[in-house]
């Protein structure tokens, strides 16, 4: 595109040179463009605005290029101005000087004394015709004369005798007016003579005779007589009608001899042309001058055009170069620069390719493993969020760098917010986490080698009970030194810990029921017997004695049998009946049970209208309702505000919704160093009971998934909470009427 | 927000200036009389043998440069412009253009002025550029339009002119022509209606 524009450009030129030429040769009279001058004019004006106005164009644009400090802007100006410059200064100087060469040089065509000599030349040619003019007029008086003295019909032979005599090409008799009423002529084509004009005869009618030089059209210069002829002409011998008026002038032209004549156009001429140039002196000057300008506008504005392009040319690989390097610097590796040539500039840009190649092959190859990387750590964190384990990561100073989703979960926090965070930071405003901060100080702040591993077993008492982590760690090694950060992997042994636990007492119940329960028969029996063979044998005080202690040993024994029985049932798993089941339902009708007008003990219900519907046995969990409405009862008997409250309330955790059953009351509370073994078996402060209330009560919990603690509340009194998952929206669809066994 | 800047005092005197120049030289072109001034002293339409014919005389008057012009031996070439035009509503149509150049040259040895009619070539001489001036500025019997060619229930119009060509001129006295006001052409047209 660029090659086609140059090319027409330069076409442009070269056509302009040519009408420049042709314009030239116009002004210097050449007749074959004279016609086309005003052409040639227009189209080199036009050509030469046009010329203007693409430099006026391409030098605003490169203006405007060096203000916006566009790349090559500057040197293309610099480069332009300089050629510019060189050409500019020797065109201006030559100008100079074929103006005043031009001005002096047509001054000096012009001389007085040539001006002299042609006025002289023409005064002696025109000296030189008078005698033959002088001569011309007697002949021609003479043969008027005569003619007024001829016949009519002797005129026309006469006159053509007296043209030959006298060797004019014409003689003709005119009439009055002028109309020709006989003649004759050398040119026997001719129908019509050369007719003298009305100022000719006039003058002849006055003075009775005219004479005069005439350039008649082709046949030359001639001498022009008239005489007027004062007399009729001679005796009418003929009839009238042929003359057609009565002749009054007699007109002859006479051609000048061939050197004289020769001579007198010469004169003529050179004195004519002289006379043209002395008057065309001023606008021949300005006329060249106008010539020479537009070769001189033509010459300026190619040579701006040609520094314009040139500077283009020799700038466009560096600009590419700058802008390409800019390319570079933002990033983009795939530039590539179009070839320059061979020269060192051509040299510079196949660098500047093949530095990009390299470059762009080294971020592809970091790309690559960028990319790897980001697959690998992907593929970590996937895995880390899938573990059950929670997993943190710290920075050197012991900052959260990253918290897996199970971390989250076991710590009962959300870590989202506290990346950067220390630890103590952490636990300062998450309490129950103190001791883990504590636990763990020790480990993350002793200098250690890296891929040496720790372990710790850490217990966390929170809003959701106690809970045994089992946290293990390494001091992670970097590529830089000192080697950075931790990474701290804990376990919730929580449930696997109560599983042991209940798992023991399972075995302990079923111990003591085949261990104790067997024997108990025969003590039974055996008391019995002795009661029944020696009673009546006895006497009354002796008698009364065995009664009583036999009696004693079988009430003792069967509150033994009680006691195995309710421990074996407790060691037990039931056959579960799931269903759904509306909690606050079953709440009230169990609340009601004990609602009692003449109690002292104030029952309340604080129900969620929104509490999501449960998936559970509904016997197993009216028996954990009513073991803890009944130890509330008791707990709080000797209060003197005695109140049990059972509430439940929608609760969001992780983006789902639990179902919390509270039955609090204004008792004594639990004993803070039993609290977190008060579902244990036998745990208990009551002088009554079997001491495995709240033991079932956390294993029926359990059955259901569900997680349940013990609280003192702040206003007084203890609280049992118990949170139940929703229902497992895939076993939704399935027959829940089928009795199944609940996941221990 | 657009600021305005206070206007350049020399680029308005600049402006005035220019202005000043074109007034004058516009002046100067009105005010100068042209290089050949004609009156129509009398126009004949007449139809003959179908074809409409036309009889003129103008008077010719050279200023005085071209009369220097004519001195020095420079030729200078009169143009006749005849046209026949049908009147309409808002732009005549032009039916037939006609122009008759006429070259008059004087002869220095002779002193004569020499006229030629360019179409035939034919020269007639003078011994006064009043006679010469008569001779081209004289139109006899030009045939117009042949009456077929008028449509009827039209009305057509005649136009004629006289004026210097300017492209007959020596080049170097063109530009001057076109840009000067010694040369200035005058173009105004003197018209009739063709009586049908």
């Amino acid at each position: 595109m660029s090659r086609l524009n140059s090319g027409l450009a330069i076409a442009a030129l070269v056509l302009l040179l040519a009408s420049l030429w042709l314009m030239s040769n116009a002004t210097q009279g050449s007749a074959r463009f004279d016609r086309l001058y005003s052409v040639l004019l227009f189209i080199n004006v036009a050509g030469l605005l046009t010329l203007a106005l693409l430099i006026g164009h391409n030098l605003y644009r490169l203006l405007r290029q060096m203000r916006e400090r566009q790349a090559g802007a500057r040197l293309t100006g610099r480069i332009t101005a300089l050629f510019v410059a060189l050409a500019v200064t020797p065109v201006i100087v030559v100008y100079a000087f074929s103006f005043q060469f031009l001005s002096r040089g047509i001054d000096t065509w012009f001389d007085v004394r040539i001006e002299q000599a042609l006025d002289d030349a023409l005064d002696l040619g025109r000296a030189s015709l008078d005698a033959r003019m002088r001569d011309l007029l007697q002949r021609t008086r003479l043969l008027a004369a005569d003619l007024a003295e001829t016949r009519r019909g002797d005129i026309a032979l006469r006159l053509e005798d007296e043209r030959l005599a006298a060797e004019a090409s014409e003689l003709a008799l005119l009439g009055p007016q002028g109309r020709v009423v006989a003649y004759s002529t050398i040119e026997h084509t001719e129908l019509v003579p050369d007719r003298p004009s009305e100022a000719v005869l006039r003058l002849a009618r006055q003075t009775g005779s005219y004479i005069d030089l005439d350039p008649i059209g082709d046949a030359g210069l001639h001498i022009r007589v008239v005489v007027h002829l004062l007399g009729a002409a001679g005796e009418d011998t003929r009839p009238l009608t042929e003359l057609s008026e009565e002749p009054r002038f007699l007109q002859g032209l006479f051609p000048l001899a061939e050197r004289v004549g020769r001579l007198a156009e010469s004169v003529e001429s050179a004195y004519g042309q002289y006379h043209e140039l002395v008057y065309l002196r001023t606008p021949l000057k300005l006329s060249f001058i106008l010539t020479l300008s537009l070769v001189l506008l033509l010459s300026l504005f190619a040579a701006v055009w040609v520094a314009l392009f040139s500077a283009r040319r020799l700038v466009a690989p560096l600009r590419d170069v700058a802008l390409g390097t800019r390319a570079v610097a933002a990033g983009d590796y795939a530039t590539r620069l179009p070839p320059a040539g061979k020269e060192e500039i051509g040299f510079l840009v196949a660098s500047f390719n093949e530095m990009t190649r390299e470059l762009d092959k080294a971020r592809n190859a970091t790309r690559k493993s960028q990319r790897q990387l980001e697959e690998q750590r992907g593929y970590l964190e996937a895995v880390l969020e899938r573990l059950s384990n929670g997993v943190l990561t710290l920075d050197q100073q012991g900052r959260l760098h990253t918290a897996n989703q199970a971390a989250q979960h076991i710590l009962g926090i959300s870590l989202e917010d506290h990346h950067g965070h220390t630890l103590s930071a952490i636990a300062a405003r998450h309490s129950h986490l103190l001791v883990l901060a504590e636990r763990l100080a020790p480990h993350l702040t002793e200098p250690m080698h890296p891929g040496r591993d720790w372990r710790e077993q850490v217990s966390l008492s929170g809003a959701g009970g106690k809970r045994i982590l089992m946290c293990s760690g390494a001091r992670l090694s970097g590529a830089e030194e000192p080697p950075g950060g931790h990474v701290v992997v804990f376990d919730d042994l929580t449930e696997l810990v109560e599983a042991q636990r209940k798992a023991a007492w399972s075995e302990v119940a079923r111990r003591l029921a085949h261990e104790i329960k067997n024997p108990l028969t025969p003590i039974q029996l055996s008391a019995e017997r002795l009661r029944k063979k020696y009673l009546d044998d006895m006497g009354r005080e002796e008698g009364e004695l065995l009664d009583r202690l036999t009696r004693t040993i079988v009430h003792q024994v069967e509150s033994m049998k009680a006691m195995v029985n309710a421990f074996s049932d407790y060691a037990r798993t039931p056959q579960a009946r799931p269903q759904r089941l509306d909690l606050n339902t079953l709440a009230t009708d169990v609340v009601e049970l004990y609602r009692d007008e003449r109690a002292r003990t104030r029952l309340a219900t604080r129900l969620d209208p929104e509490l999501p519907a449960l998936e559970a046995d509904i016997d197993r969990i009216r028996q954990v309702l009513h073991n803890l409405v009944k130890n509330a009862l008791e707990a709080c008997a000797e209060s003197a505000d005695a109140c049990v409250e059972v509430r439940t309330r929608r609760v969001v955790q992780r983006d789902r919704c639990v179902a919390e059953l509270r039955v609090a009351d204004t008792g004594p509370g639990f004993p803070a160093h039993t609290i977190d073994r008060v579902f244990d078996p036998y745990t208990t402060s009551k002088s009554k009971g079997t001491g495995l209330g709240l033991a079932i009560v956390k294993k029926i919990v359990e059955e259901h998934n569900g997680r349940v603690w013990a609280e003192n509340r702040r206003e007084g009194g203890g609280c049992v909470v118990m949170q139940f998952p929703p229902p497992d929206p895939a076993a939704a669809g399935a027959d829940t009427d089928a009795p199944r066994r609940i996941a221990p | 927000m657009r600021s305005w800047s206070r206007p350049d005092p020399t680029r308005g005197a600049a402006a005035a200036f220019g202005l000043c120049l074109f007034l004058i030289s516009a002046a100067d072109a009105w005010c100068a009389s042209p290089a050949l001034e004609y009156s129509v002293r009398h126009v004949d339409t007449r139809l003959e043998e179908e074809t409409w014919l036309l009889d003129a005389g103008l008077d010719l008057e050279p200023n005085s440069e071209s009369r220097e012009a004519l001195e020095s031996g420079v030729p200078i070439t009169v143009l006749l412009e005849v046209q026949v035009t049908r009147e309409r509503v808002f732009r005549d149509e032009r039916v037939r253009n006609m122009r008759l150049r006429y070259r008059i040259k004087k002869h220095a040895l002779s002193k004569r002025y020499m006229v030629t009619y360019a179409a035939s070539g034919k020269t007639r001489t003078y011994g006064a550029l009043e006679d010469a001036s008569a001779s081209a500025g004289t139109i006899r019997e030009l045939a117009l339009i042949r009456n077929a060619d008028l449509i009827p229930d039209h009305r057509y119009r005649v136009r004629l002119r006289a004026r210097l060509d300017i492209d007959a001129l020596p080049s170097p006295l063109r530009p001057l022509a076109w840009l000067g006001s010694l040369w200035r052409v005058r173009d105004d047209w003197y018209s009739w209606i063709l009586t049908q």
